[in-house]
C-alpha cells in the first residue's frame, strides 16, 4: 500500500462504525429534501432500499447521474443521518484496481481494530487480485462478525485510472462470491453507469436526473449568510455596512445568483460545481459598487438591480469570469504576436502553407505563370465546394526542402540571405511550433527524409501574417 | 366437548378472521356485482365500515349488527348452534368425533399463544386516525398526490384481493357457493342498499349446505392434525377455499367481546398479517428477492434431479467401493458394472442464459447434500470472475480443499495444508493436487523432478480420510479462455474421469472421488474446450432454458417473493399463506402485468422483476403491498444510459456543438456515413468500435466549431433582421469555452473515437434524433435546416 493511501486512512474519516442504523422518518426525509432541492425521490429510494438489516439490503446498488447532480453529497448525507456503518472510498484517488481492493480490505481491517482487538496487521499478502480479495474479505468478515449491514461506497467508480469493465462486473457479482456478507456495495458513477451500457440490470439503480435551471438557481441561493459576508469586499464606510442588513444581503445574493445562472446556464448547463467557481470569482466584483456606496441597495424596487446589472454587463458579456486558463490570453505581448524574429514568422507561415497545401498545387500557387494559376483556381473553387475546409483538419507533413522552396516564394526579395535559416527552424521545432508527426520521435532529425508539420492554428497564423504583411489568402486554396 | 370446539374456533379466529371476513365481504360484493343495483365502487370509508361489519356478521351469524351491549348476548347464539351441529354429527359419525376431539386438543395449545400475539400486534399497530393524519401531513408537505395514493391504494388493494378470492372460489365451482350466492341475490332484491344488511344476508341460509360445510370442516381439521404443512400447501394451491374456515370462524363469538373488537380493528387496517409476523415474512422475502437467501425452485426439478444424482453418486462412490472391497475381494462382473456408473466421467456442464437459475440449482443441491451427507465431501467453488488465471484458481482449489478437510477433521492441525497453497509455485501445487485428486503416481514420475515431493505427499496423505471433492466452476467459459492452454481444465477433467476404486487397485489408491460441474451462460462453452480437454469431458450437458411462457415466468418471479412452507420456522403458516395470496394477486394488476410482459419480452431475467418487487416489499410495513408501489420507480432499467438521455443533460452550448457536429457529419461525411440510418448510429456501441480507432469518424472540434460559428452568424443575422427586442440575445461563445463543452461531449460518450489532434471522430446520435429532444427554438431550427 502506498503512502498516500495510508495517510488517507489515518487522517480522513473514511469509515464510521455505528451501533445500528436507523431508518429515516418522513419528517427527517422532508427536512433533507428541503436541504437538497429536487432530491426527495432519490432520498426516499435510498431510505426504502437500505436498512440496518443486511439480509434485506441488496448486495449492490448503483447510483448514477450526470456530473454534479448531487449523488455523492446525497448518499453521504443519507449514510450519516441514518448513522449507518460505512466505508467511503473515492475511486478517482486510487490509481488502479489493486489500490481500490486494498483500500476496501484495509478499511474492513480497521473496523476490526476499532472493536478493541489489536491484532497485528497482516500486510504480508498484498491484495493484488480478485481471488485474494474475495478470500481476504471472507476471512475478515468471519472475524468481524458484523451484525448490522455495512456499506462500502465506491465513489466515482468511472474515474478509475484504468479500464474497469472487469472490476465493475466483479463488484456487481460479488454478492455471489462472498458467503453471507453483510456488505452492500454502493457504486456511484456519472457516465451512464455500466461500462457495458446496458439498459437493464439485475441490481437496483437510483438515477439522479440533471437539475433544471430553476433548481440550479435554488441550490446556489441556499448559501449561508456568513459565507456570503466573507465573500463580500470591505465596505467603504460603516454607514453602508449598517445598511447591509441580512435581508438586503440575501436579496443581493439571490439576484446575483439569478443573473449568473441566466448568463451562464447555456454554457455550463446544470453543472453546480462550475457555477460555484464562477460565483466565488465574481461576487466580490459584483458587490463592489454596493460596498463602495455607488449603488444603493434597493429595498424593493427593481430599478436598483437593473442599475447594478447594467454596471456589470460588460463583465458578464465578456468571458473574463469564465476563463479556463490562468495564463494571459494567447501570450500576446505589446510588441505584437509572439516575440520572435521576422524570419521565424515567415518560416512559420511557410510551414503552414506547406502543411495545408498539397504538393501538386505548389506550381499553381507559387509559380509566377499567371494564366495557369487563374484558370486552375476557378476550377478548384467549384470542386472544393462541399469538401471540408482543410484548415480544420490535421496538418499534413512536408519535407524540409519544400519548406525552403515555399519560403523563397513568400519572403520579400530584399531579405538578407545570410540569416541562418536552419537555426531558426530548429528553434521553432524546439518550441514545438513545428513538429514531426508520427509517434516514433526517436528517428534521426538530420535524416533527409524527415518530415515536418506545422503545429499552429489558423487564427494565430493569420495574426502573424498580418504583422509581417503577408497575404496568406493568395497562397492557400480554400 | 363444546368448550373444546370453541377453543378451536378461537385459535383459528385470531389469525384467519380477517381472511374470512374478507371472503364474506367478497361474497357480498359478488352478489352486488350480479344485481344491477349494487354500487360499483364504494367509497373507502364505506368499504371499511362494510368490512368491519362483515366481521361482526361472522360472529353474530344471522342477527343484524347493533350496539355492543346487544352483541354480547348475541355472541352466544352461534356457539349453541355449533353445539347442536356437533351433537348431530356425533350421532351420525362417531369416528369423526374422535378426530375432531383430537384436533381440538391439538389446536388448543396454539390458541393461547395466537391470541397473545394478536393482542401484542394490536398494541403496536397505530390507529387508523393516526395513520391518516400522518399521510395527510406528508401529502401536504410534498404537495403531490403520491401519499394520498398510498392511502387510497390500501382500499383498492383490499378490494382487489377480495375480488380475486371471489374469482378463484367461483372457479372452484362449489355448489354451496352458488346456492349461497343465489340466496344472497334473492335477499338482495328485497333488502335496502345498506352494506351491513348485505353482509348479514351473506351468512349461509340452507341447512343442507351448512351440514356439508360441517363435514368439510371436519375433514379440514383432520388434515390439520396430520400435517399443518399439508394444509398450507393445499390452500396455497386454492387460495379461495371457501367454506370450512368461515364456518369455524363463527366460534370466536364465544370469546370475550373485547377480543373480537380487537380483531375487527386489525381487519380494518391495511396490514392483513400481524406486524411481528410481517417483519419476519418481509425479511425472508427480501432476502430471497435480493439473492441473499435461496428461493424455491420452479421449473428446475429436472436439472435438480440430474445434478443431485451426479453429486450424490460421487459422494457415495468411496462408500460403495469400501463396501465392495470388504464383501468380495474378487469383484464379480455385475458389481463392476454397477460401479462403472459411478466413475463414468464425473463431470457436467450446466448451460443456460443469465438469470435462468443455474447457480441456484447447484446451491440447492449442495445444501441438500450437506444436510444429507455431512462431512463426507468437500465443496470447492471457483468463479471465473474472481480466479482470473490458472495459478489463482489452483491456489484457491488447494486452499478450499484444505479448509474443507480442516472442517471435517475438526481439530487436527494440518500444517501441510497451509504449506500446500502458500509459498509454493503453481507447478508444485498443481502436481500435488493432481496426485491427490487422481490418485495416480504416473504423472509425477513423468515429470521427473517432482518425485521427491510425491513421496512427501503420500506420507502426508496417509493420515487423512478419503472424502469426495465436488468442484464447481462458475463462469466456466472464463476458465476455458484463460491462457495456459486450458491446463487447469484438462487436469481437473482428467482427474475426474480417471478410473478409480477398481477392484485391482482399490487397496492402493486413496484418491478421493471427485466431480467437476461447470456453470456457464455461454451456450457454446463445450465447443470452447480444446480437443484433448473435450475428450476428457463427459459430455453431460444440462441445459436450463428460460421460462417458455409468461405464466411460467411469473411463477419463477413469484417464487422468490413468496414463502415456501417451512422455509422459516418462525413465520406462522397462516401469515405465510396470507402473504402468498397477496403476492399471487399482484399478477392481476395491470402495472405488474405490464412489467412482467416487458421483462419476458426483453430479457426474461426474473431478477429484474425481483428488483421491482423488492421495492414494493420494502415498504410493506408502512403501506400495503400494491402494484403501484412495486412499479412506481423503475429500478432495474438504467436511466440515463441511453445516448438520448445523456443528451438531455447537456448544456446549451454542448448541445449546439453536438448538433453542428451531426450537421457537418452529414455535410462533409463520406457517402456511407450520410446514408446510415438513425438507429445504426444510435446503437453503435463502444465494444464494437475499439477506442482509438479513428477511421470511422468524419468530424473534429474545428469542423464542428466552424459550423457552430456559421450557424451562430445566421441566427444573429436573423435576430437582427427580425428587429424584435430579444430578451436574451443569442450569445456566441469563444473557442475556448466550446472546447470545454466538446470535452463534455467526449466524456459523455456522445462523440467517439477522438484520438489526438486532428483525429476525426464520429457523432453517436443523428440529427433527426437530436431534433426530438432539443429544447429551445434555436437548437431545433439548427437541427432542421441543412
Amino acid at each position: 500500500m502506498n503512502n498516500a493511501c495510508r495517510r488517507k486512512e489515518t487522517n480522513a474519516p473514511i469509515f464510521s462504525l455505528k451501533s445500528h442504523m436507523k431508518q429515516l422518518s418522513e419528517e427527517n426525509l422532508l427536512g433533507l429534501a428541503r436541504e437538497y432541492p429536487a432530491r426527495f425521490y432519490q432520498l426516499e429510494q435510498l431510505n426504502i432500499l437500505l436498512s440496518s438489516d443486511s439480509v434485506v439490503n441488496p448486495p449492490v446498488l448503483a447510483v448514477t447521474g450526470q456530473v454534479s447532480s448531487g449523488k455523492t453529497v446525497v448518499v453521504k448525507r443519507f449514510l450519516k443521518d441514518t448513522e449507518s456503518s460505512y466505508t467511503w472510498i473515492s475511486v478517482d484517488e486510487c490509481l488502479s484496481i489493486r489500490v481500490v481492493l486494498q483500500r476496501i480490505t484495509a478499511s474492513l481491517r480497521s473496523l476490526r481494530k476499532r472493536d478493541g482487538e489489536h491484532a497485528a496487521e497482516d500486510h504480508s499478502i498484498a491484495c493484488n487480485s480478485f481471488s485474494v480479495f474475495v478470500e481476504q474479505v471472507n476471512v475478515l468478515l468471519s472475524e468481524l462478525q458484523l451484525e448490522k449491514a455495512h456499506f462500502v461506497v465506491l465513489d466515482r467508480i468511472d474515474e478509475l485510472g484504468e479500464p474497469f469493465d472487469a472490476f465493475y462486473q466483479f463488484i456487481t457479482k460479488i454478492g455471489e462470491l462472498l458467503n453471507a456478507s453483510p456488505l452492500t456495495f454502493i457504486l456511484i458513477s456519472s457516465t451512464g453507469s455500466d461500462p457495458h451500457k446496458s439498459q437493464t440490470t439485475t441490481y437496483p439503480h437510483i438515477f439522479f436526473p440533471p437539475y433544471t435551471k430553476l433548481e440550479t438557481t435554488a441550490i446556489l441561493c441556499t448559501e449561508s449568510l456568513c459565507r456570503i459576508r466573507t465573500m463580500l469586499p470591505k465596505c467603504a464606510n460603516s454607514s453602508i455596512e449598517g445598511l447591509l442588513t441580512d435581508d438586503r444581503l440575501m436579496s443581493l445574493w439571490t439576484t446575483f445568483c439569478q443573473i449568473i445562472v441566466d448568463t451562464y446556464f447555456p454554457l455550463y448547463g446544470p453543472d453546480i460545481a462550475q457555477f460555484k467557481v464562477v460565483i466565488r470569482k465574481s461576487f466580490p466584483k459584483f458587490a463592489r459598487p454596493v460596498t463602495d456606496g455607488s449603488v444603493a441597495i434597493p429595498a424593493t424596487s427593481k430599478a436598483g438591480w437593473f442599475e447594478l446589472y447594467k454596471l456589470h454587463q460588460p463583465l458578464l458579456s465578456s468571458e473574463e469570469l469564465i476563463a479556463n486558463s490562468l495564463l494571459n490570453k494567447g501570450g500576446v505581448s505589446e510588441n505584437g504576436y509572439l516575440d520572435m524574429p521576422i524570419l521565424s514568422k515567415y518560416l512559420l507561415c511557410a510551414a503552414y502553407l506547406a502543411s495545408y497545401n498539397k504538393p501538386k498545387n505548389d506550381v499553381k500557387l507559387f509559380s509566377r505563370i499567371r494564366e495557369s494559376r487563374k484558370r486552375q483556381r476557378n476550377s478548384f473553387h467549384r470542386k472544393f465546394k462541399d469538401k471540408i475546409n482543410l484548415r480544420n483538419l490535421a496538418p499534413s507533413a512536408f519535407e524540409y526542402e519544400r519548406l525552403l522552396a515555399i519560403l523563397k516564394c513568400v519572403v520579400p526579395e530584399h531579405f538578407d540571405s545570410t540569416i541562418d535559416i536552419q537555426t531558426q527552424f530548429a528553434t521553432l521545432a524546439s518550441l514545438k511550433l513545428v513538429t514531426r508527426p508520427g509517434t516514433n520521435s526517436s528517428t534521426d532529425i538530420l535524416e533527409s527524409r524527415t518530415k515536418w508539420a506545422v503545429n499552429v492554428a489558423w487564427d494565430v497564423i493569420l495574426e502573424i501574417s498580418r504583422e509581417i504583411k503577408l497575404q496568406m489568402d493568395g497562397y492557400i486554396l480554400d | 366437548m363444546v368448550s373444546l370446539a370453541r377453543r378451536t374456533g378461537a385459535s383459528r379466529s385470531s389469525s384467519e378472521l380477517r381472511l374470512t371476513s374478507a371472503r364474506n365481504y367478497s361474497r357480498k360484493r359478488s352478489s352486488i356485482g350480479n344485481s344491477a343495483e349494487g354500487p360499483v365502487t364504494p367509497t373507502p370509508s364505506r368499504t371499511r365500515s362494510a368490512r368491519s361489519i362483515a366481521l361482526e356478521s361472522d360472529e353474530t351469524d344471522t342477527s343484524p349488527p347493533g350496539s355492543p351491549t346487544r352483541r354480547s348476548s348475541r355472541n352466544r347464539s352461534p356457539g349453541s348452534k355449533v353445539e347442536q351441529k356437533l351433537s348431530a354429527l356425533k350421532d351420525s359419525a362417531p369416528q369423526k368425533r374422535n378426530v375432531l376431539t383430537a384436533s381440538v386438543a391439538e389446536t388448543r395449545n396454539v390458541s393461547t399463544s395466537m391470541r397473545n400475539s394478536v393482542e401484542g400486534a394490536l398494541n403496536t399497530t397505530p390507529s387508523k386516525t393516526d395513520r391518516k393524519r400522518r399521510h395527510e401531513e406528508i401529502s401536504n408537505g410534498l404537495a403531490d398526490k403520491t401519499s394520498d395514493r398510498y392511502f387510497e391504494g390500501g382500499h383498492d388493494d383490499a378490494d382487489r384481493s377480495i375480488m380475486s378470492v371471489v374469482r378463484s372460489s367461483v372457479r372452484q365451482g362449489r355448489k354451496i357457493f352458488s346456492s349461497l350466492a343465489d340466496a344472497i341475490v334473492s335477499k338482495k332484491a328485497k333488502t335496502t342498499h345498506d352494506p351491513s344488511q348485505d353482509i348479514v344476508d351473506s351468512s349461509p341460509a340452507s341447512p343442507i349446505s351448512e351440514i356439508s360445510r360441517y363435514e368439510e370442516m371436519e375433514d379440514d381439521i383432520a388434515d390439520s392434525i396430520k400435517d399443518t404443512e399439508l394444509i398450507f400447501a393445499e390452500l396455497e394451491k386454492s387460495p379461495g377455499f371457501p367454506s370450512p374456515r368461515s364456518e369455524e370462524e363463527k366460534s370466536p363469538g364465544l370469546d370475550p367481546p373485547s377480543n373480537a373488537k380487537d380483531a375487527s380493528l386489525v381487519n380494518s387496517s391495511f396490514i392483513q398479517i400481524q406486524p411481528t409476523d410481517l417483519q419476519k415474512v418481509k425479511r425472508r422475502v427480501l432476502g430471497q428477492l435480493n439473492g441473499r437467501l435461496r428461493p424455491r425452485l420452479v421449473g428446475l426439478e429436472d436439472a435438480y434431479g440430474k445434478i443431485f444424482h451426479l453429486m450424490e453418486q460421487t459422494i457415495l462412490a468411496p462408500l460403495h467401493a469400501a463396501a465392495m472391497s470388504k464383501s468380495d475381494s474378487n469383484a464379480s462382473a455385475s458389481a463392476s458394472v454397477s460401479l462403472a456408473s459411478f466413475h463414468g466421467g464425473n463431470s457436467a456442464l450446466i448451460l443456460g442464459p443469465r438469470g435462468s437459475g443455474k447457480s441456484l440449482v447447484v446451491d440447492s443441491v449442495l445444501s441438500a447434500l450437506k444436510a444429507k451427507h455431512k462431512g463426507q465431501f468437500i465443496t470447492v467453488r471457483l468463479s471465473g470472475l474472481a480466479q482470473t488465471d490458472d495459478k489463482l484458481a489452483l491456489h484457491e482449489i488447494a486452499a478450499q480443499i484444505e479448509r474443507g478437510r480442516r472442517e471435517i477433521e475438526a481439530g487436527e492441525s494440518l500444517e501441510e495444508g497451509t504449506k500446500m497453497y502458500r509459498r509454493q509455485s503453481a507447478n508444485r501445487t498443481l502436481a500435488k493436487l493432481v496426485t491427490m485428486l487422481s490418485g495416480r503416481s504416473g504423472l509425477e514420475e513423468a515429470n521427473g523432478k517432482e518425485q521427491d515431493e510425491e513421496g512427501d505427499d503420500d506420507d502426508d496423505d496417509d493420515g487423512a480420510a478419503v472424502v469426495s471433492v465436488i468442484i464447481v466452476l462458475d463462469e466456466f467459459e472464463r476458465f476455458a479462455t484463460m491462457q495456459n492452454r486450458q491446463t487447469l481444465l484438462y487436469n481437473l477433467l482428467d482427474a475426474a474421469q480417471s478410473p478409480r476404486y477398481s477392484a485391482t487397485s482399490s487397496n492402493k489408491s486413496r484418491a478421493p472421488s471427485m466431480c467437476v460441474v461447470g456453470i456457464s451462460s455461454r451456450m457454446t462453452a463445450p465447443e470452447m474446450l480444446e480437443k484433448r480437454v473435450r475428450s476428457r469431458f463427459s459430455h453431460r450437458v444440462i441445459v436450463i432454458p428460460h421460462a417458455s411462457d409468461i405464466d411460467k415466468f411469473w411463477q419463477i418471479c413469484e417464487a422468490a417473493a413468496t414463502l415456501e412452507s417451512g422455509a422459516s420456522a418462525s413465520v406462522s403458516v397462516d401469515a405465510a399463506r396470507a402473504w402468498n395470496a397477496q403476492v399471487a394477486e399482484l399478477r392481476q394488476e395491470p402495472p405488474i402485468e405490464r412489467l412482467v410482459k416487458r421483462v419476458f419480452a426483453t430479457t426474461k431475467d426474473p431478477r429484474q422483476v425481483h428488483v421491482q418487487l423488492a421495492m414494493g416489499v420494502q415498504e410493506v410495513g408502512r403501506l400495503p403491498l400494491s402494484a403501484e408501489r412495486v412499479t412506481r420507480i423503475d429500478l432495474g432499467a438504467v436511466e440515463g444510459a441511453g445516448a438520448m438521455e445523456r443528451v438531455s443533460g447537456l448544456s446549451e452550448l454542448a448541445l449546439m456543438l453536438l448538433v453542428c457536429a451531426a450537421r457537418s457529419e452529414i455535410k462533409y461525411g463520406r457517402a456511407e456515413a450520410a446514408v446510415a440510418t438513425d438507429y445504426d448510429s444510435a446503437l453503435r456501441s463502444v465494444p464494437s468500435r475499439p477506442q482509438g480507432s479513428v477511421a470511422s469518424g468524419s468530424v473534429n472540434f474545428a469542423i464542428a466549431y466552424g459550423e457552430y460559428l456559421l450557424k451562430a452568424g445566421e441566427t444573429r443575422l436573423a435576430e437582427a433582421a427580425a428587429g424584435a427586442v430579444v430578451a436574451m440575445p443569442f450569445r456566441v461563445w469563444s473557442r475556448e469555452q466550446a472546447a470545454a463543452a466538446w470535452e463534455c461531449l467526449e466524456k459523455a460518450g456522445l462523440i467517439q473515437g477522438a484520438g489526438g489532434s486532428g483525429g476525426l471522430c464520429a457523432v453517436e446520435v443523428s440529427l433527426r434524433e437530436l431534433a426530438t429532444v432539443a429544447r429551445g427554438a434555436v437548437v431545433r431550427q439548427w437541427c432542421r435546416a441543412l
